[in-house]
């Protein structure tokens, strides 16, 4: 092996080990049987969504529980050195996710932690993800934050150690954590999932229904409850140089009526709320600049085609199908709310706003 | 070290390797076709003949050894389809090519009865063809391709099916000997044809399914930054275009002797 070189090797006995430790803690499904097809290869667990915050690869902090709650969640710790295990994974999950219809994509999150952080900086896990799936997060964080979200699962610490020829040598957990929409863990993913085992699962793990998911307010935390929360939010990709709609859905749970008052895209543009009115002539639209929409109270108010929408006009850079968009919706009494924004196309919008609100 | 190229789910390294078990089977396979052209073979060989023996030896070997070798056994589907093109649909009819003048000057008169007779079984068009694709067949289950290919006696069964299946199916072909008279020019291209169709309907397969096949190349350590679907579908066209292209000019060299057969006679 030469000097410097990345000799990473993925240790099989600290997966097993994890393995067994998180399996130890399971008392099985909840629900009495398997929560994936019984040809599944994955392994019955049962472990809640964790709570911990990391560092996302724009830099902000990224609260696991609170920003993937209610959704169907991956969640991966690894590094992007490694030869086999990692790449793998990412790129058998990016090659599903793909041939999933919009709506299924937009309720998938595939969280990658980084178990590396002096060589996978920011930038670096950005652009290794990017080459698999650019709406992939990635997170990463000090050595004591890390190791505590692997423990919130159940999993050992991962162990780096720089060998006598200068190559480091990684061990770390492999299994990919399934989250569903109970907010619980049911399976994980050993490495040797294959693209069918995830096809074939995908399906059944979007359909895992549970108590959080069943309320009112899924798709929230529940640190959030308390106050006005945002969902199912699209960005459009505009047609030539023209603006991109923004969609979504505001819930107040509050006794007392809200109001969106602005909308922040950060740097892909500037954001604005609009209304579309009827034209003067039959079968005209216009759109007009409001300052505000109200969210009454214990009820909800949608942004959506034809009615009130946000725009973004200009926009700054190309936006690519599946990406996701920290959007800021700004209410004057729950504060800014943020939410990540699936980008879609208008071929996707009928599909994507037609979809069951949560 | 290892004797013969297998999966072994390592990251890819351009470290050169040895092989030695792919060393003896060329030797050997030297040796056999040496033994089929008999003594004196090599001055009674065309320039042709000569050429076509070095080549077909060169790229039997190149095919199974490092790099291809290894890429091929564990790393990249379009690899192996590349090296089951060279084994079956190169390396064997230049191996036979080369061997022909030398092996229609001995086998009448050396080849023992009881011999004769079983070799004109096995190389009779039919029974060749029925071999080769039933080996072609079994050799891409996927259950067999993962069950094999992580050992080394494994990857061996299957590139030495692979060979030899492929020398049974061109030796109606290009050898002389025995002679099927029915067996003329026409019916060998309408064989050569006919006997590959099952290829194209793997080549298909591979280019048109939506998920990788083999588990093998799916979940290899990734080389090259090709996605396992791609390299799938780069390995079915190579099935098909280069199956094709293999049997198209190979039945070009068979209609064009014939022609200029005709041609003299006339």
């Amino acid at each position: 092996m030469q000097a410097g070189r990345t000799g990473a090797s993925f240790d099989l006995l600290a997966a097993l080990v994890a393995a067994a430790l998180v399996a130890s803690a399971a008392c099985g499904p909840s629900d009495g049987g398997r929560v994936v097809p019984p040809e599944s290869g994955a392994t019955d667990i049962v472990v809640a969504r964790p709570s911990f915050t990391l560092t996302a690869t724009d830099g902000t902090p990224f609260d696991f529980a609170a920003r993937t709650a209610g959704r169907l969640t991956f969640l991966e710790f690894g590094y992007t050195n490694c030869p086999d295990v990692c790449p793998v994974h990412m790129a058998n999950l990016s090659a599903v996710m793909r041939n999933l219809t919009p709506t299924e994509r937009m309720r998938i999150d595939v969280v990658f932690v980084s178990v590396d952080p002096d060589r996978d900086s920011l930038p670096a896990l950005r652009k290794w993800l990017d080459a698999f799936d650019a709406t992939f997060i990635g997170l990463t964080g000090t050595s004591e934050d890390i190791n505590a979200a692997q423990a919130a699962v159940g999993f050992g610490p991962a162990i780096i150690q720089v060998a006598d020829d200068g190559s480091t040598i990684v061990s770390h957990a492999a299994p990919v954590l399934a989250f569903t929409a109970d907010d619980t863990a049911h399976v994980m993913y050993p490495f040797g999932t294959r693209q069918a085992d995830w096809v074939r699962d995908i399906p059944r793990l979007l359909s895992k229904r549970g108590t959080r998911d069943r309320g009112v307010f899924a798709g929230a935390s529940a640190a959030m409850a308390d106050r006005s929360v945002v969902e199912r939010a699209y960005v459009v990709i505009p047609v030539g140089a023209g603006p991109a709609a923004i969609y979504f859905v505001a819930r107040n749970p509050t006794s007392l009526p809200d109001t969106i008052v602005a909308i922040d895209v950060g740097a892909i543009g500037n954001a604005s709320l609009h209304m579309t009115m009827e034209g003067p002539t039959s079968g005209t639209a216009t759109m007009h600049a409001v300052d505000a929409a109200e969210v009454p109270a214990r009820g909800m108010f949608r942004l959506s085609p034809g009615g009130y929408h946000g725009m973004i006009a200009p926009v700054t850079r190309t936006l690519v199908r599946g990406e996701r968009l920290p959007v800021g919706v700004r209410f004057a009494r729950a504060g800014t709310v943020r939410v990540d924004a699936t980008v879609i196309t208008y071929a996707d919008l009928d599909t994507a706003t037609a979809a069951r609100p949560q | 070290m290892q004797w013969w190229c297998a999966a072994l789910g390592e990251q890819w390294t351009w470290t050169w390797r040895a092989y030695p078990g792919v060393w003896l089977f060329v030797i050997a396979v030297g040796a056999g076709f040496r033994w089929l052209a008999g003594s004196g073979a090599w001055s009674r060989a065309t320039a042709t003949e000569r050429g076509a023996l070095i080549v077909g030896g060169l790229t039997l070997w190149a095919s199974l050894d490092w790099p291809l070798g290894p890429i091929a056994a564990g790393y990249l589907a379009s690899a192996h389809a590349l090296q089951f093109l060279i084994e079956t649909m190169v390396a064997a009819p230049l191996l036979l090519f080369g061997v022909r003048s030398g092996f229609a000057a001995r086998a009448p008169r050396t080849m023992p009865p009881l011999a004769r007779r079983a070799g004109r079984l096995v190389v009779h068009p039919l029974m060749a063809a029925i071999v080769f694709n039933v080996v072609v067949a079994t050799t891409h289950v996927p259950a067999v391709v993962d069950g094999l290919m992580p050992s080394a006696l494994g990857a061996f069964a299957i590139d030495a099916a692979w060979f030899f299946s492929a020398v049974l199916f061109w030796w109606p072909v290009i050898m002389p000997a025995p002679s099927y008279p029915h067996f003329g020019p026409p019916l060998k291209i309408l064989y050569l044809l006919v006997g590959t169709l099952f290829h194209t309907v793997i080549g298909m397969i591979m280019l048109s399914a939506e998920l990788p096949i083999y588990g093998v190349y799916e979940l290899a350590p990734p080389i090259f930054a090709i996605s396992p679907r791609a390299d799938q579908q780069l390995a079915g066209g190579i099935m098909e275009l280069g199956v094709f292209g293999a049997i198209v000019i190979s039945s070009a060299i068979v209609f064009f002797r014939w022609a200029n057969k005709d041609e003299r006679r006339a």
